[in-house]
């Protein structure tokens, strides 16, 4: 062979290599970026329960309020019992609290001194999901009570659904 | 021939040309990696920012009556009735009830959230706004309430002005007047000779009368242009026109405003009636009629302006009603 054909070949060689290498260097680089999108979205999710758990909390639909003066950590029963029955009794009610709660399971359990259980808004998934839960302690006011059994002990808990990245099901 | 027998320049020249046709690939191939990390770098940058101003969205909506200064660093927020984006991501406010100028550009964003009451708690509104608007407050036509004026945020460019002549051509993106009381033919009349240079839409007015109607002008050339008319009910709504940056972005975020009022109302509705099934003792038979309530349902659902005044008169004699409850130590409607 010729001296310059083998200079050709050896140069040829090192380029293979080089890229070799860098086709490695890239692939670890889109495994990590992989990782961080996962992981992103892990965030996202835990935020987005945070926050639904939030507007659940200050719901003007849900809240206690005495003359318009809200009270803070309180649901009103006869609220909750009105808004169970009429989220999604139109088109326009279920399109709008939807839009607002997303897939969530809110849920309020009465644990003192009575004990009760609401589903207050079900719009959950099933299937490969990932849920994040959020527990809130809470008062529970009922107007139609006696004045010192009106105020009891509960808690609130929302539970957020999505569906994980690179699932399609 | 000379050049034939020389094979060492041919070797020579061969291998420079094979050097720099595969260093020129090398080097494309890196720069296009470099730009593809750069967008890539915009992108999750904006990104970041967008989730950001998501949580900053919800944590302020829930803290009624607060104003905060946001850091933004140096970003470029352009905002509708229903979705916001900064570079080229870009996020929705699913049903918060939002009033911004179409731009925020700066350091900094200003959020103000007010609780609508009428006469029940609806919602709270979310004013948003950047150091790039300035809010001129009229004084000298119409009338001038200095108490609405303290009311704003002392962290906006705001300022009092007696004519909008008297207001300089300063570095701002947007200019907002806000008249009170003012007659239609006085704001049209206002001369903006030294704000002639700045683009139309991008200095405007809002005429407040305590009647419950607004008027929404524009700029155009040295004078200002009727845009249209609409209406607030609760004090609420005055400085949500004030900050929405055209009529029909305040328009858009009212109509989401009484949807949610009309749901609202409804859920009180039911309320009423299980306290009335309740038969509490020594307590009136106020909850039996929800006169007042079905109005305000009804007006809601479809409004129009003529039923403005029908609307306050029904919200007025139900604030009333759910006072004399008070007196008698009975649950209270709302």
């Amino acid at each position: 062979m010729r001296k310059s054909q083998i200079k050709i070949m050896e140069s040829m060689a090192v380029l293979f290599v080089f890229f070799i290498l860098l086709g490695f260097g890239l692939i670890f680089y889109s495994k990590l970026q992989r990782g961080s999108i996962q992981e992103t979205q892990s965030e996202f999710v835990t935020l987005s329960a945070i926050e639904t758990a939030q507007l659940v909390s200050f719901l003007p639909e849900l809240s206690c309020t005495q003359n318009n003066v809200r009270i803070e950590n309180c649901f009103d029963k006869l609220k909750l019992e009105s808004f169970r029955n009429y989220w999604n009794e139109t088109t326009e009610s279920l399109a709008y609290y939807n839009s607002l709660f997303g897939n969530t399971l809110i849920t309020i359990e009465e644990i003192y001194p009575d004990s009760n259980f609401f589903v207050v808004y079900n719009n959950s998934l099933s299937g490969n999901v990932t849920m994040l839960s959020t527990q809130v302690p809470i008062l529970l006011f009922n107007a139609t009570a006696p004045k010192n059994k009106d105020f009891t002990f509960g808690v609130l808990e929302v539970n957020v659904y999505t569906t994980p990245i690179g699932f399609s099901g | 021939m000379v050049w034939v027998k020389k094979k060492g320049i041919m070797e020579v020249q061969f291998s420079w040309i094979f050097i720099l046709v595969v260093g020129a690939i090398i080097l494309l191939f890196f720069a296009s990696i470099v730009t593809k990390q750069k967008q890539s770098s915009d992108i999750k940058f904006s990104g970041t920012l967008v989730k950001r101003m998501r949580s900053i969205l919800t944590g302020v909506e829930v803290s009624s009556g607060t104003s905060h200064k946001i850091d933004i660093p140096n970003a470029r927020i352009e905002l509708t009735c229903d979705t916001y984006s900064i570079g080229r991501t870009g996020g929705s406010y699913k049903n918060k009830i939002v009033f911004s100028p179409s731009l925020i550009r700066g350091d900094e964003m200003v959020t103000w959230t007010l609780p609508w009451s009428a006469p029940f708690k609806i919602a709270n509104l979310l004013l948003l706004t950047g150091l790039n608007t300035k809010y001129v407050f009229i004084d000298g036509i119409g009338d001038f309430d200095q108490e609405f004026y303290d009311s704003f945020p002392a962290n906006i460019t705001k300022e009092i002005a007696n004519t909008p002549f008297n207001v300089p051509l300063e570095n701002y993106d947007k200019v907002k007047f806000v008249f009170v009381n003012a007659t239609d033919s006085e704001v049209l009349s206002s001369n903006l000779f030294f704000l002639q240079s700045m683009k139309d839409s991008d200095v405007r007015a809002v005429n407040i009368k305590s009647d419950g109607h607004l008027g929404f002008f524009v700029k155009n050339g040295a004078n200002f242009q009727f845009e249209g008319e609409s209406f607030y009910i609760g004090d609420a709504l005055k400085p949500a026109a004030v900050f929405a940056e055209d009529l029909e972005m305040y328009e858009c975020s009212l109509s989401k405003a009484m949807k949610r009022f009309n749901f609202v109302t409804k859920l009180y509705m039911n309320r009423t009636q299980m306290l009335a099934n309740a038969n509490i003792s020594e307590c009136p038979a106020a909850y039996y009629s929800t006169n007042q309530l079905e109005q305000i349902e009804a007006y809601t659902r479809s409004f129009d302006i003529s039923d403005l005044e029908s609307l306050n008169d029904a919200i007025d004699s139900l604030e009333y009603r759910n006072s004399l409850l008070e007196q008698k130590s009975c649950p209270y409607i709302y």
